[in-house]
């Protein structure tokens, strides 16, 4: 690490994921954890939720992310709210001129794209959203493609479900992610950043055209709430490759773990496989269920660790992020344009948005 | 003993011998092509079958009890009539007719001369589908909302750029073609007919192939179940294959992939797996069960027919790029 001080960080509301990446930053050597803030008018378990969090790591909980965020100490924020809350609190602090890190998703519409947009510009933090490119199987696809050895993608098939008899323990309330008061949308909105991240990192194409069909199939807050728990998105990218993704929760995704997440590219010279969970290790035993053991560990918990690793590397470093705000657009723009599709019945083309090629 | 006549000598017909001699209690009459050559071919694996050109001689020979029509899609439903006319009992290859017009008159010529018709919609007698099917209806997994069918295979077309399944007049394209596999098989295990369909495909390996060989197809259903079928003849080793199939339902999923499953690997030959092998003896089998009064059919009319709407959908909307409500299509025939 280099000679200097620690980087400040503030949780800028701490809900949802924010207990599993505190974990994470608090355990870094570059980092020491500033506090907790949440808005004064943010729901009550909203402000349960943060304080909470503030006790369990002994530092101090505000409700003036103002006043916070002027502080000199604070060089960096955790935007970690409930959906409907990320554009507005991650534009916050860019204008402050903090680095931000903000959950996913980037925003829940694309004129939240917009005004985040507005307040990057020119900030002088360093920027990044939640994402999952640096899952090692996605990492090692990355890897044969640039080496040729598929040649040309022509088709992707992604599936991405998690498994419902996990709902009580993967999200602490399940109107986070159905009540679009606060989640924006459904599942689409919940999960499908992170296959059209996948999609972009892999191919190096932008989405052009979307159809999509969703429903509520198997969870009684979706239904409640009228939003979908499953949905398929078939995307025409540029170059004309097509890629279909099924997206969603279903009561039991076809694996051991909390979700599966599976890829299959086609290319011109020869085909990839992707199993996020694979290859496993199988345990039959007399005391327990049979249990899968992904060789190398749980893909989705070591992607935030190396995206959390990489983003204080990109700040001390002075280096471009490998996601910004284009990437979060193109992936909102992509689910703007999937809701429209379900609500038309039609293909629908993009919306424009800022697009960048990924490195 | 049941008495066959086989229409067709091409490839599948081929195929179709190989099952009829491992089924006891049918004897293969006859094998009829255009090409008299190939007829003979074929025949000479038949034991002792006859062939012929004239197909009209078949329908005319009352020891024929039943016709298995194997040819070209396009003549399907031309044969079907006529041998529904002559009083055979009818098994057919698919897709069943290139047009739901095309496939009510052969409905009325069935109905009207009172035999049966059944369309070999092979991937239900596939022993993975099979069982599938039977644990979906014991219900291991509740209702089933959501089904995902691939089939990727390393597939080259046999006669080249002569192959009729390339030109969609003649084979309706390859959604028609091959899709009404995987739509029959979801129509079959979801219960439910395709209420609209869209479709994206490629062309694999050369941009001027006559209708993309590889495809997905986003299915909705009269249920509000939904479906992702996929074909990609695209893999690049001959013989190369992966399926894999998902159904989600209510209270679980059943899943298999055909990765990992155990086979023969060798340079000799590559078999194709074993979760779907077998298919057409089970088909066949099946059929002169039904034609003895010893099984129920299992492949119905209202079904074939709700799989040849969606499979026309889905060839209109790879080339309007609009989903297609296959409703229309019936309401146009």
């Amino acid at each position: 690490m280099p000679d200097r001080a620690p980087l400040g960080l503030l949780v800028l509301s701490g809900v949802r994921h924010a207990a599993s990446y505190l974990p994470i930053f608090d355990a870094h050597p570059a980092v020491v954890l500033r506090g907790l803030c949440e808005e004064a008018d943010a729901p009550e378990w909203a402000h349960r939720d943060t304080r909470l969090l503030a006790e369990q790591y002994g530092v101090p909980f505000g409700t003036d992310p103002e006043a916070a965020l002027v502080r000199d100490d604070v060089d960096l924020v955790l935007a970690c709210s409930e959906p409907t809350r990320h554009a507005r609190l991650a534009a916050q602090a860019l204008r402050a001129g903090k680095h931000v890190l903000m959950d996913k998703p980037m925003a829940t519409t694309t004129a939240e794209c917009a005004l985040l947009a507005e307040a990057a510009a020119g900030a002088p933090g360093k920027f990044t959203i939640v994402h999952r490119l640096f899952a090692p199987p996605i990492q090692r696809a990355r890897r044969q493609i640039d080496a040729g050895h598929i040649g040309l993608v022509r088709s992707i098939d992604l599936e991405f479900l998690a498994s419902g008899v996990h709902f009580a323990t993967s999200v602490e309330r399940p109107e986070l992610v159905a009540n679009p008061v606060l989640s924006g949308g459904g599942e689409l909105l919940n999960f499908l950043v992170y296959p059209v991240d996948y999609l972009r990192y892999l191919t190096g194409a932008e989405p052009v055209e979307v159809f999509a069909e969703a429903g509520s199939f198997f969870f009684e807050p979706h239904r409640q709430f009228g939003v979908e728990d499953l949905g398929i998105i078939s995307l025409r990218l540029e170059h004309d490759i097509i890629a279909t993704l099924t997206v969603g929760r279903v009561p039991y995704a076809p694996t051991p773990g909390s979700g599966s997440s599976e890829l299959r590219i086609i290319g011109s010279h020869g085909h990839i496989t992707v199993d996020e969970n694979r290859p496993q290790l199988d345990l039959w035993s007399t005391t327990t269920e049979r249990r899968g053991f992904p060789i190398g560990g749980e893909s989705a918990r070591g992607t935030v660790t190396t995206e959390i690793d990489e983003f204080i590397r990109d700040i001390l470093e002075d280096r471009e992020p490998l996601y910004g705000l284009a990437d979060g657009w193109a992936a909102i723009a992509t689910i703007d344009a999937a809701y429209r599709a379900v609500q038309t019945g039609q293909p629908v083309t993009l919306a424009p948005y800022p697009a960048r090629r990924m490195r | 003993m049941t008495t066959v006549a086989i229409i067709g000598a091409g490839a599948i017909a081929r195929d179709h011998v190989a099952a009829y001699r491992r089924i006891p209690g049918v004897r293969i009459a006859y094998v009829a092509d255009l090409e008299l050559s190939r007829a003979v071919d074929l025949a000479a694996l038949a034991g002792g079958a006859t062939p012929t050109t004239a197909v009209g001689a078949i329908f005319a020979a009352p020891e024929v009890e039943a016709v298995d029509i194997c040819t070209a899609s396009g003549s399907h439903a031309a044969l079907t009539i006529a041998a529904a006319r002559a009083g055979k009992q009818i098994h057919l290859e698919k897709p069943a007719a290139l047009s739901l017009d095309d496939f009510a008159q052969m409905e009325a010529a069935v109905a009207a001369a009172g035999v049966s018709l059944m369309v070999g919609q092979t991937a239900r007698f596939q022993p993975v589908n099979r069982e599938i099917a039977a644990r979906i209806v014991e219900g291991t997994i509740g209702a089933p909302r959501y089904l995902h069918v691939l089939w990727y295979t390393g597939h080259v077309w046999p006669e080249g750029w002569r192959s009729w399944q390339l030109d969609p007049a003649r084979s309706g394209g390859h959604p028609v073609h091959n899709g009404v596999h995987a739509l029959d098989l979801a129509v079959w295990l979801l219960g439910s007919d395709p209420t609209r369909v869209f479709a994206r495909g490629f062309r694999s390996f050369a941009p001027t192939m006559g209708t993309p060989d590889s495809f997905h197809m986003t299915v909705r259903f009269a249920s509000g179940a939904l479906a992702l079928l996929e074909i990609a003849y695209s893999l690049r080793a001959r013989g190369d294959s992966l399926r894999r199939i998902l159904a989600v339902g209510e209270a679980g999923s059943l899943h298999h992939t055909t990765e990992g499953d155990p086979n023969l690997f060798s340079d000799s030959l590559r078999p194709p797996p074993q979760a779907t092998e077998d298919a057409l003896y089970y088909q066949l089998t099946h059929w002169l069960a039904t034609l003895a009064g010893k099984e129920t059919p299992i492949v119905t009319l209202p079904q074939v027919r709700a799989t040849l709407a969606a499979a026309l959908a889905a060839q209109e909307s790879l080339t309007s790029g609009l989903a297609v409500t296959p409703e229309r299509m019936v309401a146009d025939a």
